[in-house]
């Protein structure tokens, strides 16, 4: 069985082993109606700095992620030099929907390997909760004078129920056989979340009380969508080859891969509408550079993109982990639990933590680097050797995906 | 096919997004058959696309035996058979919408 | 030879029963009660959008580079600047060298702009006029109008090649009778009273109008076959027959139980009722009411049978009825209600209008482009082909997507966008012979939805910006009409 299409993949070098993560910070996420978005930054950053062991004027250079300017602290990397206090550094704003926080982290790691520079900040950081109305700043605004005029009534919830839909009709899954395997997904990350104190939301919630949820968008229902938080995450990133001088433990990067829809999902009609094509390629490219030949034996631990419980499932077989139209069985074996093969949503995930868009990327990085260095208590997984963290932003139709590979 | 439904009902059940809490129950007889409903009430006021939230009713089947024993909570458990037939569950939808005022119906 | 090329009518498929509203809003006028129902527009449609949309049933089969003039008459055009004709071309893809003209301000602006269009064509400065014809007409809670007032469309091509129903001759009164009046931005109608309108008014300039016709046409009434002419009082619609000595058969049914009285569109949908039914020799005379009255007569030709098979026309759209279960609903539609939106629902962004005229065929006509290379249709025009085997860049000519069927590829109804008439219904569509898009849906329940059902275009309303004024319109997916 392959998972990705064979293409011949020609790469520089990559970045494999050549930066490790020596510092993260990770704010409580939530409804922070009492802080804003300097708040935010400020103390994920003093998080790391003090994880890290280092000295802010260290930092060479910084990326700063955040998605909707218009209601957080404004455009450009100014927010984050003047907030820091960061010294004339060079700091670069990045956006890129719902994956800014990784290409936030992807950016610092880059440069760090590229040889430009040895310790990088990265930070992703996003105040949604001062819009006067719950979830994100009206859509319309935002994608561009002609996509408004003839895009359809579009939100995020409706976007990824397309996808259900497709998926549920393609492999003959009635609704509520359909349903129930959502729910099994989100009931997973919730079990996980309970046992985490910066999640939003630390409730278990059984399958049952999920199906007993009203839809939001057919198919999807209430415990089958994430929501909106405030929150921030930061990074501190250095040459691998200098790490041990701040830790003993520090958690090297792999592989940081992103790929972007081509128009093909929209506008062509290849696409059957059941996965996310993106990811095929993203994955592909990742598992090449890190040297991954065999996901589902290889992968340790993974924090996916679970805006949607759909989005996660699908994902399963995206990154060549389930196969095709069977995650549903993977599901109902445990394989993705906390005590499972392949533990997923280890923190809890977007449906725990909801989604600050800025800060999401490297909350999972957070996740990652803590269950790797024991920290992660009682949620502690044991021994990982790989981590996978995949972001996701768009639509199933419109999209890119962030894969990024770390291990010891 | 029979399955069983579990009586559980007065718990806010939260996400971050919102939440819902399932207020009442009740039965009404179409063609010879007893459905079984629960009416819930929702709020979102925290997803990631806007606020909402309804009063709309979960239909667990026709009833086969109803309140047969209880389980560990003390919470009763009826018998209940799936309703798959379509055109059923339209009447049923329609009914309902009439006589609970609800904005959604959803079969298990 | 001159006269009617085509025909083509539109009946929105919201229908409520009248006795709804009576229950509503009777206990403050219990005057109105009527009985029957009548066709309400969905909150995405307008006198504009029904046009296209009988224009559209019209033009069926008709190549429409050949339409070189587009005439809309109503009384409740969306905008009383910025041509309203025009907007329909751009939804028609017309050519762009053609004369357009909005008629409006009277009920009998229908039937004038038939005879402009006769009168033009005649004239040799035009060879295919399309008229059309749409209201929308509000009446106020608890008001008669709020009864009687339908919602509906008829469109009609005026040429001198295969004629279906020759010019035979007209005659018009015209007169400054103030039945009901509404200036400039006024939302409602003022009438003045009943027994006035139908004494002095109604049952004098119909038969006035329709007698000058027979007599200037040499013939007697009962040589008519059908006519159509609009009810306003059911009894004084029978006492005008009488006195123009037609018979009950005679009388083109004006559908005042099942559609309403729609205005302008009025005598003209229920000319193409007639049109419908209509053999070869029919005389036909139809009559509009309004500052006067114009009379119009047809005579059916040979050509008739073969538009018969591909029209919509009223019949099919009368049948294709959805209950509109609440009064609450139509007053929602018609904005008669302030309903909360929410700060979401009211952010509308800015219309930007250079894109809009850059984008124009795009939005207005739904016109993608076809790859030369590959022979790849795809929406909205693209430079770069999507085909990703091609990927060549500017080998694109013009594709229409607006009169192409598809499939639903994919669905949702989504409870958290906001809709008037929710849930928002959206998917996408697999168009016939290629292409493929994303689009809302309308004039469908959630439960009818399914994966892969044949769907078709439909000209909407896609949003009000109301602080600027600004009605913006697009494509949705309908199911495909049975």
């Amino acid at each position: 069985m392959t998972f990705h299409e064979e293409e011949d993949i020609i790469m520089a070098e990559g970045i494999k082993d050549k930066v490790a993560i020596i510092g993260m910070g990770c704010t409580r996420f939530g409804e922070r109606w009492d802080a804003g978005a300097e708040d935010l930054i400020v103390e994920a950053f003093k998080e790391a700095i003090e994880d890290a062991g280092i000295e802010k004027k260290e930092i060479q250079a910084a990326w700063f992620g955040s998605c909707f300017d218009e209601v957080n602290v404004g455009k450009a990397a100014t927010p984050l030099s003047l907030t820091l206090k960061l010294p004339f550094i060079p700091v670069t704003r990045v956006e890129n929907f719902c994956a800014t926080g990784s290409e936030a982290l992807r950016g610092a790691v880059y440069a760090v390997a590229s040889g430009a520079y040895d310790i990088c900040l990265a930070l992703g950081s996003e105040k949604l909760k001062d819009t006067g109305y719950g979830g994100l700043p009206d859509f319309s605004q935002v994608l561009g004078t002609r996509n408004r005029l003839i895009f359809p009534n579009i939100t995020a919830p409706g976007g990824f129920a397309m996808l259900a839909t497709r998926y549920f009709a393609k492999y003959g899954l009635g609704p509520e056989e359909g349903k129930e395997i959502l729910a099994m997904v989100s009931a997973k990350s919730h079990k996980n979340g309970a046992r985490n104190p910066k999640a939003h939301l630390r409730k278990e919630i059984s399958v049952e009380k999920i199906l007993k949820a009203p839809m939001i968008a057919w198919p999807l229902g209430l415990f089958d969508c994430c929501g909106v938080s405030d929150g921030a995450a930061a990074a501190i990133v250095c040459r691998a080859d200098l790490a041990k001088n701040f830790r003993s433990d520090p958690v090297h990067v792999k592989s940081m891969q992103i790929a972007l829809s081509s128009g093909e999902e929209l506008m062509y009609t290849d696409w059957d509408g059941t996965y996310v094509k993106t990811a095929v390629k993203c994955a592909a490219r990742a598992y090449d550079e890190a040297g991954i030949k065999n996901p589902r034996e290889e992968i340790s631990m993974m924090e996916l993109h679970d805006c949607f419980s759909i989005t996660e499932l699908v994902t399963y077989e995206d990154l060549g982990i389930s196969p095709r139209g069977k995650a549903g069985n993977d599901v109902r074996d445990g394989f993705f639990n906390l005590d499972g093969k392949i533990p997923c949503q280890p923190d809890g995930g977007l449906k725990c933590f909801g989604h600050p868009i800025g800060a999401s990327g490297l909350r999972m990085m957070y996740e990652m680097y803590k269950q790797f260095q024991g920290k992660a208590g009682d949620r502690q997984i044991k021994d990982p050797r790989i981590g996978l963290t995949h972001n996701m932003g768009g639509f199933p139709a419109m999209n890119l995906i962030s894969v990024n590979i770390v291990g010891r | 096919m029979i399955r069983e439904y579990t009586h559980d009902m007065g718990e806010e059940v939260r996400s971050i997004s919102g939440g819902y809490t399932l207020e009442m129950e009740g039965k009404f007889e179409i063609e010879g058959k007893e459905v079984l409903y629960v009416v819930g009430n929702a709020v979102v006021d925290s997803s990631c696309c806007g606020t909402g939230g309804c009063r709309y009713a979960l239909v667990p089947g026709y009833v086969r035996q109803f309140k047969t024993r209880q389980d560990e909570r003390g919470l009763w458990i009826s018998e209940v058979e799936p309703i798959m037939d379509r055109a059923a569950r339209q009447e049923i939808t329609r009914v309902l919408k009439e006589k609970e005022i609800v904005q959604q119906v959803q079969f298990s | 030879m001159s006269g009617i090329v085509s025909y083509g009518a539109y009946i929105p498929k919201y229908r409520i029963d009248r006795k709804l509203i009576y229950k509503a809003m009777g206990w403050l006028n219990p005057a109105t009660f009527m009985p029957g129902e009548k066709a309400v527009a969905n909150y995405d449609e307008d006198s504009v959008t029904m046009a296209v949309a009988a224009g559209i049933d019209c033009l069926n089969g008709i190549d429409r580079e050949k339409v070189d003039a587009v005439f809309f008459a109503s009384t409740t055009p969306p905008y009383v600047e910025r041509q309203n004709a025009e907007i329909m071309a751009s939804a028609f893809d017309c050519r762009a060298d053609i004369r357009t003209a909005d008629f409006t301000d009277t009920l009998k602006a229908g039937t004038t702009a038939v005879l402009s269009a006769v009168d033009a064509v005649k004239a040799g400065s035009a060879k295919n006029v399309m008229v059309c014809t749409g209201d929308m007409r509000l009446g106020k809670a608890g008001s008669a109008q709020e009864e009687i007032f339908g919602d509906g469309a008829a469109a009609l091509l005026i040429g001198d090649n295969g004629v279906v129903a020759e010019f035979g001759g007209s005659f018009s009164v015209s007169y400054d009778f103030v039945d009901h009046w509404r200036g400039t931005g006024e939302r409602f109608d003022q009438q003045w009273e009943d027994r006035f309108i139908r004494d002095e008014g109604y049952t004098r300039f119909i038969v006035e109008a329709l007698q000058g016709l027979t007599k200037k046409c040499g013939m007697e009434s009962s040589a008519l076959s059908s006519v159509a002419y609009p009810c306003l009082y059911a009894g004084d619609f029978k006492k005008i027959a009488g006195t123009l000595g037609l018979s009950e058969s005679q009388c083109v049914d004006p559908l005042a139980g099942q559609v309403g009285y729609t205005g302008t569109a009025d005598p003209l949908m229920h000319l193409v009722g007639a049109l419908e039914a209509a053999k070869p020799g029919d005389r036909i005379a139809v009559v509009g009411f309004g500052a006067g009255a114009d009379a119009v007569l047809f005579e059916v030709t040979e050509e008739i049978e073969k538009t018969r098979a591909d029209r919509r026309g009223i019949r099919k759209h009368l049948a294709a009825r959805r209950e509109l279960g609440s009064y609450e609903k139509m007053a929602a539609f018609r904005n008669l209600l302030p309903t909360e939106k929410g700060i979401r629902g009211d952010t509308v962004a800015f219309t930007a209008l250079s894109t809009l005229w850059r984008n124009r065929k795009e939005v207005m006509g739904l016109c993608g482009s076809r790859c030369k290379a590959c022979g790849t249709p795809q929406y909205p025009v693209q430079r770069v082909c999507v085909n990703p085997d091609c990927g060549v860049i500017d080998e694109m000519v013009p594709y229409r997507f607006s009169d192409r069927k598809g499939a639903l590829f994919t669905y949702t109804g989504d409870n958290l966008a906001f809709s008037p008439n929710p849930p928002a219904i959206y998917g996408f569509v697999d168009f016939e012979g290629g292409g493929r898009y994303w689009f809302d849906l309308t004039d469908v329940d959630l439960e009818e939805v399914e994966v892969d059902m044949a769907v078709e275009m439909s000209f909407r309303k896609k949003y009000v910006d109301e602080k600027s004024g600004i009605h913006g319109y697009f494509w949705k997916a309908v199911p495909v009409m049975v």
